[in-house]
């Protein structure tokens, strides 16, 4: 049997109809998956991300008629995740400030410790400005191109190359500092 | 090195994370399915519905006043030709 589209699906769960939710379950099913991975990246965290996807699918679903074009879901989705994360980023920075102060630093390998590829790779974008490490799993993670990119963060293209170019120059700086404390 | 062959270097470096999986952690449907039946319960009609009702009945009440009524049956037309 054929998968019904998304737009097709779009449309269902905007016309309110009887089988609304039921077209909008099956496309929190479909998005669910990636939108936890991309957040899991943006936060670094995987309880974080799994809140998240859930605040960015419930947002979605009491907002969907505001979707104009049901075949760019995806797209609208990402932004609405990408703001969810900002916003829970920024929550968890707040709460930090007034909790106890006895939390785990962000943990570093030690001198002779072997990590791989995957785990230096997320040392490194734990300790990047917010903005930088943003714009990195959207290009190198979720290989956006630069149009997509600055849908997401509603950005020009001029605008995005510079932070793009500033990201990896800060990645360059971290990862170096991570492979010589080594 | 150009930016396009940073760019494309940048490329291979995230390759391990690309590859990473991430899945949901348990109960995220079920979860999900609690929070959208709650904001069900708590929705009414949205702005958007409620302008489009709003827009449909105003064209009928301005459609009344102008004497137009939706006539099914076709109206019978003078005709020049009519002995």
């Amino acid at each position: 049997m054929s998968e019904v589209d998304d737009d097709v699906l779009v449309r269902r769960a905007q016309g309110g109809g009887p089988d609304a939710r039921a077209a909008f379950d099956e496309l929190a099913r479909r998005h669910a998956a990636w939108l936890v991975r991309y957040l899991y990246h943006l936060l670094g965290d995987v309880g974080l991300a799994d809140d998240a996807a859930q605040d960015s699918l419930l947002r979605a679903y009491t907002s969907l008629h505001r979707l104009r074009e049901p075949a760019k879901l995806k797209a609208w989705l990402r932004q609405i995740a990408t703001r969810t994360a900002f916003n829970a980023r920024r929550s968890r920075a707040t709460r930090g400030r007034y909790e106890d102060q006895a939390r785990e630093p962000t943990r570093l390998p030690g001198a002779h410790e072997v990590v791989s590829a995957e785990e230096s790779l997320s040392i490194v974008l734990d300790q990047m400005s917010y903005g930088y490490r943003e714009i990195l799993v959207m290009r190198y993670i979720e290989e956006l191109d630069m149009d997509e990119i600055g849908e997401a963060l509603d950005l020009g293209a001029s605008a995005c190359k510079m932070r793009l170019k500033r990201a990896r120059d800060e990645f360059k700086l971290l990862h170096e500092r991570v492979v010589h404390d080594r | 090195m150009t930016d396009d062959e940073e760019d494309r270097a940048f490329g291979q470096q995230f390759v391990a994370l690309r590859e990473a999986a991430v899945h949901l952690l348990e109960g995220f449907e079920e979860r999900l399915r609690v929070r959208l039946d709650e904001a069900d319960r708590h929705r009414g009609p949205s702005i958007a519905m409620m302008i489009s009702s709003a827009l449909v009945e105003l064209m009928n009440v301005t459609a009344r006043m102008a004497g137009y009524t939706d006539d099914p049956e076709p109206r019978p037309e003078s005709s020049v030709d009519d002995p």
